[in-house]
């Protein structure tokens, strides 16, 4: 935004000075070679590097632990899997072996048949590629992969805002925490890196940076393919377009107009990639779907957690309001000038994510390179002179090294699945194929669909679009809020099993029916079956797992 | 002689000067668009009468002291907390409520009610026009956050501390704007306040903090602080202090002071389930309209280079902050916010001309909206309709007609009413004195029994409960409906009432208690409004 002369990596006159101080000691081909290598040394292992390294291992530290006990393994936690991350495994497979994509529902007993389309194909496909590859540990791998891109991406456009690393390094480091509630395994992960190139290949071409923005029909390519996040980098494009058409000064607000040149540049690429947008397998209907969902999916955005407003009685909504409101007492105080684009987007983006939490992937990379310059006149320039480029070294190799030594092993990560999963019950149905159809937590839908499909067929999963349109969502919600028709709409369904955890209130009402019978139980996950039906009690003894028991009809100590 | 002729006539001009300026006062542009601001209230508040849970307790507790004289020192209300020390830290606010139910029943209250929350936006109205010197601009601001501030406008004791806040306000720019005697209202202010609601300590805080902005001068960009006189400032510091000695003039002593910091600090089962203390939801309307207003006032920063004093940029930034971690705090943002925002409107709306004026078409005009707002007024069977539709005043009625065996659990926002209509002889599990049931451990029980956990039953059993009157549709009535052991034998579209299995079978003999349900779908939102 504004200009200031320090660069991102070392300098050319970096490389001159230390060329004419070669010079002046001798001129014999070995010592120039020598000073060369040194160069290039104290070019890789700046100070840039080494705050680069810092960033990632606040990502490690925020993906794999519990943030405060940090690289203890016994707090190593396993938040970036998530239920959809499972089902997604299982799509990217399915598509990785039959080589089509599905048009249907073929894992639920609910919505069975009914139109689907993978929409998040690509991204489906490369996280069955990392299971592939290594299971968890893959899995963990890729995740750690993504984030490094969306963090060193995120600190050089904040450089890019700022044009000082050690600012860009504060306001990214702040930033963190709340970059890290979209940190989960998911085909959106790589939409969030999709749309940070896109913002600075746009930043740089607002620099004068013209060839980099061929890169957008690509991205825009993969992007429609991967995630319905590619509508907002379109409306990114949009943003920066329309801001360049006038000639504008409004107090501190300011737009340049584009050069004739590079508005038809612009345009070019917006149509190139809205084409790109299209060359998807299923057509056009890939990119028409984020509309579709914004306008015709009430019920989704009303329940689901990132679609709900942003949760201020958590630390990171607490967080982000401090940031918030502290970074415009610094814009009253400090009087600095805009560019219409940013100041547009940091509104849509704010707005969006105190509505949806889900837009903290917009918020975030739009408030950052803003808050880095607005925090800048506190961080001195780069001083190159006082760099030590092998006190660098030895830190980032001792950082990555960390990293490396405490990289959670498959063992303790199937350990931590397991756990947070309902692994013994799965073991107990398959022992039982007779006791579905079986309503489920909604959560465990995709562990359920990867470990159970196509023997068992899930009630519901996190592939909620179908479900809203067949109206399984609304069942769902009632079954779970014990509305008075709970009965009702599990006889709907035909559902002759349930598979809750055991704090859950169903599991308290059907414990109370006697019309349910318990008929396994462990410390994840309880199943009731409908008393008089399915598989015999008795067998199910041969099937106990690990740390599960096979309980009789418990009575709770309340009834007294 | 021609001297003594003229004199009279002099008077007489001078008195029919002072009579036309008092009538041109009365009748000037800016008191009609406060009539119109009442009017605004009258639209909204007359199609609801916006009772809450707590209010009925209140009006009991206010009735009580009414009636004894004195101030319950153990409670006797409540079969779990029973004997414990409340604290009604809120008697003056009470009283005033059971005095309005005295004089007119429900129709006392809903003009209590429509009385204060107009109070509120005159004197919003009239602080925004003191900052803004400009009263268009002030209407236009007032009517912008009238859908945040009425987010908070139920009939409650915090009312009244609204009202207190916004005298503070006004008597502090008025001291600041040279009207140096208009600071001596607050410390009696201050001892009604106390014993009114715990809001007393905002006033407080921003005494001390238009104290604290005035002590250095600074000056940063668009952000300034202008030092007092030292005359002013020995003239706050003494009007702060008598505010202080005021503070043990209460029932309670000191208590009623540290109560307020306690409650922020020491009840978090109340923050973390009590809906005005969870976060702002912005999926609302209301908030919506904060959202907008919050965002255009910060994006105006940049695009007019506003000046702000310190503490009036503090008050907005710091309410907003509460606000959105705290939705009882949306009123503050609307108090503070309105001056601001009016002051940026000012710049494009016309000020106000007193010559140009038009008495006697705003006399009529505000005839017209008094005669207006009193054809408007609901009947007393409108707001007993009013009142049926969102709390248990049927199940309460065929509770007095049947004997039910007790101690009976009650939903929390059916406590007050309960303890309203049959209390102290019914004692209730819980009712809107979070605070208190806190203490006593009683909340977090109340929360695990209507979450259904799963140590809900034994709750119940650990209390003795042995019947329950809860809302309809709640998980908790599912739950006993399917089980065998409790049978439910009242239900209309907001409540239902179920009795232990065993006992309903030996009372059977005196009373039957035939199931209820005249017309159990005939409202989409059972018992919608009762939290």
């Amino acid at each position: 935004m504004l200009d200031r002369n320090e660069k991102f990596n070392q300098p050319d006159s970096t490389g001159d000075n230390t060329s004419t101080s070669a010079g002046s000691r001798g001129n014999n081909a070995s010592s120039r070679g020598h000073f060369a290598v040194t160069g290039i040394f104290r070019k890789i292992f700046s100070f840039h590097l080494f705050l680069a390294a810092l960033l990632l291992a606040g990502a490690y530290v925020g993906t794999f632990t519990n943030g405060h006990q940090a690289f203890s393994p016994a707090s190593q936690s396993l938040r970036w899997v998530e239920s959809d991350t499972l089902w997604h495994i299982t799509v990217g497979n399915l598509i990785l072996n039959t080589h089509t994509w599905p048009t249907h529902d073929i894992y639920s007993f609910t919505a069975h048949g009914s139109p689907w389309i993978a929409y998040e194909w690509l991204g489906e496909v490369i996280m069955a590629l990392a299971w592939r590859a290594g299971n968890l540990h893959g899995l963990a791998v890729l995740v750690m992969v993504i984030i490094s891109v969306i963090i060193l991406g995120l600190f050089y456009l904040a450089y890019l805002g700022s044009k000082n690393t050690k600012s860009a390094f504060a306001a990214c480091a702040v930033l963190l925490p709340l970059s890290a509630i979209s940190w989960t395994l998911r085909p959106q992960l790589l939409g969030y890196v999709f749309l940070i190139i896109t913002l600075i290949v746009l930043k740089k071409f607002r620099q004068g940076h013209t060839k980099s923005i061929w890169i957008l029909p690509l991205i825009f390519l993969l992007w429609t393919n991967t995630h319905g996040t590619f509508v907002l980098g379109f409306g990114v494009l949009g943003v920066y377009w329309l801001s360049g058409l006038k000639e504008l000064q409004f107090g501190d607000i300011y737009g340049r107009r584009w050069t004739p040149r590079e508005r038809q540049q612009l345009e070019l690429i917006a149509l190139l990639s809205l084409i790109a947008s299209i060359i998807t397998p299923y057509g056009t209907q890939l990119a028409a779907y984020p509309l579709e969902m914004a306008g015709s999916q009430p019920m989704i955005i009303q329940i689901v957690q990132e679609w709900q407003p942003l949760d201020f009685s958590a630390s990171y909504g607490k967080l982000f309001l401090v940031l918030f409101l502290a970074f415009w007492i610094l814009v009253i105080m400090r009087q600095p000038k805009f560019r219409l684009e940013d100041m547009v987007m940091l509104m849509i983006a704010s707005a969006e994510t105190i509505m949806h939490a889900r837009f903290m992937v917009l918020f975030v990379p739009v408030f950052a390179p803003m808050l880095a310059e607005s925090i800048t006149p506190w961080f001195p320039p780069y001083d190159e002179t006082k760099d030590h480029p092998v006190l660098n070294f030895g830190l980032v190799g001792l950082i990555l090294a960390a990293m490396v030594f405490f990289f959670p092993p498959n063992t303790r990560l199937n350990q931590q699945l397991a756990s947070e999963m309902p692994a013994g019950a799965v073991q107990y149905l398959a022992a039982h194929p007779d006791v579905g159809p079986t309503f489920n937590y909604f959560f465990w839908g995709g562990y359920l669909i990867q470990n159970r499909w196509p023997v068992d067929k899930v009630f519901i999963d996190g592939r909620l679009d179908i479900y809203e349109y067949s109206g399984v969502l609304a069942d769902y919600m009632s079954i779970m809020s014990l509305k008075p028709d709970v009965e009702s709409l599990l006889s709907k369904y035909h559902v002759n099993s349930c598979l809750v955890p055991p704090e859950n209130p169903l599991a308290i009402l059907l414990g109370s029916s006697p019309g349910w019978k318990e008929v396994y139980r462990d410390g994840t996950s309880v199943i009731f079956e409908r008393s008089g039906t399915g598989s015999n009690p008795a067998n199910a003894s041969a099937a106990t797992p690990v740390n599960g028991k096979i309980a009789k009809r418990k009575m709770l100590s309340a009834t007294g | 002689m021609a001297t003594e002729t003229m004199l009279p006539v002099h008077e007489q001009e001078v008195e029919r000067s002072v009579f036309q300026r008092a009538v041109r006062s009365c009748f000037s542009f800016p008191v009609l668009m406060g009539a119109l601001l009442v009017a605004l209230n009258a639209v909204i508040m007359f199609p609801t009468f916006r009772l809450e849970p707590d209010t009925w307790w209140h009006m009991k507790l206010g009735q009580q002291i009414l009636l004894t004289g004195h101030w319950l020192k153990a409670d006797i209300y409540s079969f779990t907390a029973f004997g414990n020390h409340p604290l009604a830290y809120e008697w003056l606010g009470e009283v005033a409520l059971a005095l309005a139910y005295k004089a007119g029943a429900l129709r006392g209250l809903h003009t209590l009610l429509f009385f204060l929350t107009s109070l509120i936006l005159v004197l919003t109205y009239y602080y925004v026009t003191l900052r803004s010197r400009n009263p268009k601009a002030a209407l236009v601001a007032t009517v912008l956050t009238i859908p945040l501030a009425g987010m908070c406008f139920t009939l409650r004791p915090q009312l009244l501390g609204y009202v207190f806040l916004l005298i503070t306000l006004i008597c502090l720019e008025r001291y600041k704007q040279g009207l140096q005697k208009s600071l001596w209202i607050l410390p009696p202010l201050f001892l009604i306040w106390v014993n009114t609601h715990g809001s007393f300590i905002l006033g407080f805080c921003v005494l001390g903090l238009y104290w604290i902005c005035g002590l250095v001068p600074f000056k940063s960009g668009g952000l300034i602080m202008e030092p007092w006189q030292p005359r002013q400032r020995i003239h706050l510091e003494i009007v702060l202090l008598s505010g202080c000695v005021t503070l043990p003039f209460t029932p309670f002593w000191g208590q009623a002071f540290i109560f307020p910091i306690e409650k922020a600090l020491f009840f978090p089962q109340q923050s973390a389930h009590i809906q005005e203390w969870l976060p702002m939801n912005f999926s609302q309307w209301e908030p919506k309209v904060m959202l907008v207003l919050l965002l255009a006032f910060l994006a105006a920063q940049v695009a007019y280079r506003m000046t702000y004093h310190v503490e009036e940029l503090f008050l907005v930034l710091f309410t907003a902050y509460m606000t959105c971690v705290h939705t009882r705090f949306v009123i503050l943002f609307a108090l503070v916010f309105a001056p601001v925002m009016a002051s940026l409107l000012a710049r494009w709306t016309p000020t106000y001309e007193p010559e140009n004026d038009k008495p006697v078409v705003n006399a009529v005009l505000i005839v017209v909206i008094i005669l207006a707002i009193g054809r408007a007024v609901p009947t007393r069977k409108e707001l007993s309709k009013r009142v049926a539709s969102n709390f248990p005043v049927e199940a309460v009625d065929y509770l007095r007609q049947h004997s039910v065996p007790g101690p009976m659990y009650n939903d929390y926002g059916f406590g007050g009413y309960l303890l309203w209509a049959l209390g102290p002889e019914h004692k209730v599990f819980i009712d809107g004195r979070g605070d208190f049931y806190e203490q006593a451990g009683v909340f977090s029980d109340y929360i695990s029994v209507q979450d259904v956990h799963p140590n809900a039953l034994a709750i119940l059993q650990t209390y003795r409960v042995n019947s329950c009157i809860i809302q309809r549709t709640s998980p908790l009535a599912t739950l006993l409906r399917a089980r065998s052991d409790w049978k439910e034998i009242y239900k209309d579209p907001i409540s239902s009432i179920f009795v232990r299995a065993p006992l309903l079978q030996s009372v059977a003999a005196v009373d039957p208690f035939p199931i209820k349900s005249s017309s159990y779908n005939s409202i989409a939102n059972p018992g919608g409004g009762a939290r």
